[in-house]
């Protein structure tokens, strides 16, 4: 073993000096070198050219074909050549000089003399400049910004409101967010993430506005994630989870920049995942995955009775299969005679007792939901026969399912969706089954002692040392004001309490509409 | 001494789901049958006899603001009698935290689901129970506060469903027998009611940043606690009589049978049984919290978590054990829980006083632990 | 019957909770720790294993009764 570790280590020793060493003075060697670091990749160009037609000093530009943006690169060309020609006629300074006079003015322009920067700046998509006698290499960027334009978000449809939604281009989505906050308060701070992926992550608070012990705290556990690779914000998520087996979203993902914006407002922080369209923000409460941007778009009355529906809904999905397994098979006093009659005329003849009925029909849903999000498109009416025909009404007529299941399943799913976030829609389900085997045994007694045990693991969860249920439990007095009930906007003075930083106060002054004494004399 | 801290607010619902949960369903009928139609008041004169002896329990938590009960027995009785002293008191915490459960299986199989084996009822609430402990006192303490406040609201509606079936008459007469059996019906419910709040020592002063705060806290659960006690047995009399009242085994179960408000309202027994599960959990919880936090400071274990989980193997053993038969639990809790939750929830913190007047008054020694009082 | 079943599950459970528990407790050699554990497991096992077995196990409210016998006159003088 040890001789085998011995040699193992020994050629890893071989492969890391050169991309961890600095460039040579040598152009050929300098080229010689990355060439044989991308030796399978074939789409590695590298141009050498020679500055000027007396001078020997030799250029190369490299770049990689598939991530530059041609254009770009055509009257980047087309620049050098010019100046080229400029230079031939004075013939004075270095080339690099020359180069980084002429660029530094238009371009973004990096310098660095090691392979490793060098090559990060490669697989970004700039254009490489090296130069014979020369340590240093000038790069700039060139990357194509191809991809998806922005689109309306597919997950988080609004009536009202902003329809723009973020895209899987980081500089695009920070974008999005900045033209909302015009302020220089604004903050973003870029890390990189895996190994091998060198995902762009964006961290971005206000300052002042968000708690900065939040903030470092975020900083030093993405800092803190090894990995090889990051492809979305959930691996992030995962990572850095306060609690790391619960079931519970503790990041609020959203699509639109709208409600990063408001959240960003409210002194959360935002994570910003090159390659994906959801931006998380932390830390995010439990009432926060029942609100949707729409809320305060609407009136605030309105915007409350959607959000008691949305909690109500909540505990529809939750509990309405386990409360009818436990009241049809242990408690049906509880219920009112005709009804129960109605129900056991119903069940006579179904061969399943209640528990498992209510599993397969319940299974079935989850398989047409699953089913419904995977195929392609065009098949979309065929499941919703099959789903509503085949398993609904012939089920039922051949007696092999009762009608009142399929009543329950379906307020199940619809009160399922009316939930907005879809990891806290999904959460819900998952721990639903959990509930109807509790009723299955025994029955309500099972289903309090499962809703005591929730309770406590809800109580538990913190994020980002947020306790999830905070402005209900820990009570905050005064910090109900966008929880259940959406206050209108003159009376949420401050912040949510414990998130923000210094800046305490959301709004100043009065009132901005005065009674006018005299009145209009017009109407009258 | 610890670093879990939690907020005055949550001591309140703590302290009022301890109140609550030994009394409300099941005291009424003890009570009825001492002071008959005036039990209401004994439950009252309950609350104001409290008062003193919570402001023991406060003053003591006060001196010593970073200790638990077994810090302070041990820091007052020297270590060896303090640790039996101590040992006396978690023993009590441990029964109890079987006892809850037993109750739980008992109430269940007898009013709820006879067909369901009450070993699998108690298996569930122990492991509730664990849980909220393996999930730290934080967690619970703010689940407490959920719990209480929907335990307050279902209470505030079942009493108001039953109003309209009171009768003045109930009521009626007055002090008909003299103040005597008042004042000895109260002495009974003060066992269930204001010495339970013993335990909390084991949580007030020492996971509380401002000790003052939390005090009034203490006080404001307490009387939250009382206050619910004390209406469902005024209710349970107005409603159903003294004689019923006494007769039945869960007097405010038998209440919510009276509500028939249309076909929506006609089961209501479940909402009561809801908050005497939800009072009931906070309970035995703080109870075997307690016992843990307790125990471990004894054995001088630096993780109190890992003997969680055996505990409870050996509470769902013992919660089947602990009570042969219904006739066993109703003899003993009178005539054995009386005089043994007086001696550990006043004679004890009595005591403890006294001790510490002495020395500190007396022999001028340095005692108590100031440093920690802001 | 059903003190049997639940023996089995207290055995079942504990032999779990010994594999998970005492090779991290002696891991981070948490002795005490240990210690108490083991003892308190082996104690659940045999309350449990005696239940099944249908032998009396000594009962802490007949032992606290016992105590408070002497104050029965007095609690009785309390309910007249």
């Amino acid at each position: 073993m040890g001789i085998l570790r011995r040699v193992f280590r020994r050629k890893n020793k071989k492969q890391i000096p050169r991309t961890d060493g600095f460039l040579y003075r040598d152009l050929l060697k300098n080229i010689t070198n990355i060439k044989a670091d991308f030796e399978q990749n074939d789409d590695l160009i590298v141009n050498s050219f020679k500055w000027s037609d007396n001078q020997d000093t030799i250029c190369a530009s490299l770049y990689i074909k598939t991530l530059v943006n041609t254009e770009t690169i055509n009257s980047l060309s087309e620049e050098i050549s010019i100046l080229k020609m400029k230079e031939n006629k004075s013939r004075q300074a270095l080339p690099l000089d020359v180069l980084r006079a002429h660029f530094s003015g238009v371009r973004t322009l990096k310098e660095g003399d090691r392979y490793i920067d060098l090559y990060a700046d490669l697989l970004s998509g700039n254009t490489v400049f090296l130069l014979h006698g020369s340590s240093q290499y000038l790069s700039i960027p060139t990357e194509s910004t191809e991809g998806r334009s922005v689109e309306e978000p597919s997950s988080q449809t609004v009536i009202r409101g902003p329809k723009e939604g973020f895209t899987e281009n980081i500089n695009q989505n920070i974008m999005l967010v900045r033209k909302r906050i015009k302020s220089n308060a604004l903050s973003l701070e870029s890390l990189s993430l895996g190994n091998l992926t060198r995902t762009d992550v964006g961290l971005m608070y206000i300052k002042n506005i968000a708690k900065d012990s939040m903030v470092r705290e975020i900083q030093g556990r993405i800092k803190r994630i090894e990995t090889d690779s990051i492809l979305e914000g959930a691996y992030i998520e995962e990572w850095i989870k306060d609690d790391r087996y619960s079931i519970f979203p503790t990041f609020l993902s959203s699509e639109k920049p709208d409600s990063v914006a408001a959240a960003l407002l409210e002194g959360k922080v935002a994570i910003f995942t090159d390659g994906t369209p959801y931006v998380l923000t932390a830390p995010a409460l439990m009432v926060e995955f029942f609100h949707s941007s729409e809320d305060y778009y609407h009136h605030y009355i309105i915007a409350t009775m959607m959000r008691i529906l949305r909690f109500f809904a909540f505990f529809l999905t939750l509990l309405i299969p386990s409360f009818y397994i436990a009241i049809a098979t242990f408690h049906q006093e509880i219920l009112p005679t005709p009804l129960l009659i109605s129900i056991a005329a119903q069940r006579e003849g179904v061969p399943f007792p209640t528990f498992l009925e209510a599993l397969i029909m319940e299974n079935t849903f989850e398989i047409l939901r699953e089913a419904g999000i995977r195929m392609p498109r065009a098949i979309g009416p065929a499941i919703s026969i099959v789903g509503a025909l085949v398993l609904g009404q012939a089920a039922v007529d051949a007696g092999i399912i009762s009608n009142v299941i399929v009543i329950i399943v379906s307020i199940t799913a619809i009160s399922s969706f009316a939930i907005p976030n879809y990891e806290m829609s999904n959460a819900v389900r998952t721990t639903r089954f959990a509930f109807m085997v509790l009723a299955g045994v025994t029955g309500l007694y099972g289903v309090f002692i499962g809703i005591i045990i929730l309770t406590l693991h809800l109580c538990k969860l913190k994020s980002i040392g947020v306790p999830y249920l905070t402005p209900i439990a820990p009570w905050i007095k005064d910090g109900n004001v966008d929880t259940f009930f959406r206050f209108p906007f003159w009376a949420m003075k401050n912040r949510p309490f414990g998130l923000h930083g210094d800046d305490k106060r959301r709004i100043g002054g009065e009132y901005p509409v005065r009674k006018n004494k005299k009145g209009n004399q017009e109407f009258r | 001494m610890s670093e879990t801290k939690i907020t005055s607010r949550q001591i309140i619902s703590l302290t009022a789901g301890v109140t609550t949960g030994g009394s409300v369903l099941v005291i009424g009928a003890l009570i009825a049958s001492v002071a008959k139609q005036d039990a209401w008041i004994g439950s009252l004169l309950t609350i104001l006899f409290g008062i003193p002896v919570i402001w023991i329990y406060l003053f003591l938590g006060r001196r010593f603001p970073r200790m638990n009960l077994v810090g302070m027995s041990r820091e007052l009785l020297g270590k060896w009698f303090g640790t039996i002293v101590a040992g006396s008191f978690l023993f009590l915490l441990l029964q109890m935290s079987y006892h809850i459960p037993w109750y739980m299986g008992d109430f269940m199989t007898s009013r709820i689901i006879p067909e369901t084996p009450h070993y699998v009822i108690k298996a569930l609430y122990i492991a509730a129970m664990s849980i909220a402990i393996l999930y730290g006192l934080e967690a619970l303490a703010r689940a407490s506060e959920i719990f209480i406040m929907i335990a307050s609201v279902l209470f505030v509606f079942v009493m108001v469903m039953v109003a309209p079936n009171a009768k003045i008459e109930n009521l009626q007469p007055v002090l008909e027998n003299g103040l005597i059996p008042v004042l000895k019906s109260s002495a009974i419910l003060s066992c269930f009611l204001s010495f339970m709040t013993i335990s909390m020592l084991m949580i007030y002063p020492a996971h509380l940043d401002d000790s003052k705060e939390g005090g009034k806290s203490f006080l404001k659960g307490y009387f939250l606690g009382g206050g619910i006690t004390c209406i469902s047995i005024l209710m349970s009399v107005l409603a159903l009589g003294w004689a019923i009242t006494a007769n039945s085994r869960f007097p405010v179960f038998r209440l919510a049978n009276l509500i028939n408000v249309g076909i929506v309202f006609s089961r209501i027994e479940i909402i009561v049984f809801v908050i005497w599960v939800l009072t009931q959990f906070i309970l035995s919880t703080v109870f075997f919290y307690g016992f843990i936090i307790g125990f471990s400071q004894l054995l001088k274990l630096k993780d109190h978590k890992r003997i969680v989980l055996p505990l409870a193997l050996i509470l769902l053993t013992m919660s089947e054990v602990v009570f042969p038969d219904v006739a066993y639990q109703e003899h003993w809790i009178v005539y054995t829980w009386v005089p043994y939750i007086f001696t550990h929830g006043f004679v004890l913190p009595v005591f403890l006083l006294v001790v510490y007047w002495v020395k500190k008054r007396v022999l001028k020694m340095d005692i108590g632990d100031n440093q920690g009082q802001k | 019957m059903q003190d049997i079943a639940v023996a089995l599950f207290v055995a079942v459970f504990s032999i779990i909770l010994c594999l998970i528990e005492i090779p991290d407790l002696s891991k981070k050699k948490m002795h005490r720790e240990l210690g108490a554990f083991v003892v308190l497991v082996g104690l659940g096992i045999l309350l449990a294993l005696l239940k099944s077995l249908g032998w009396n196990i000594p009962n802490p409210s007949d032992l606290i009764a016992w105590t408070y016998s002497p104050v029965e006159g007095i609690i009785k003088s309390l309910l007249e």
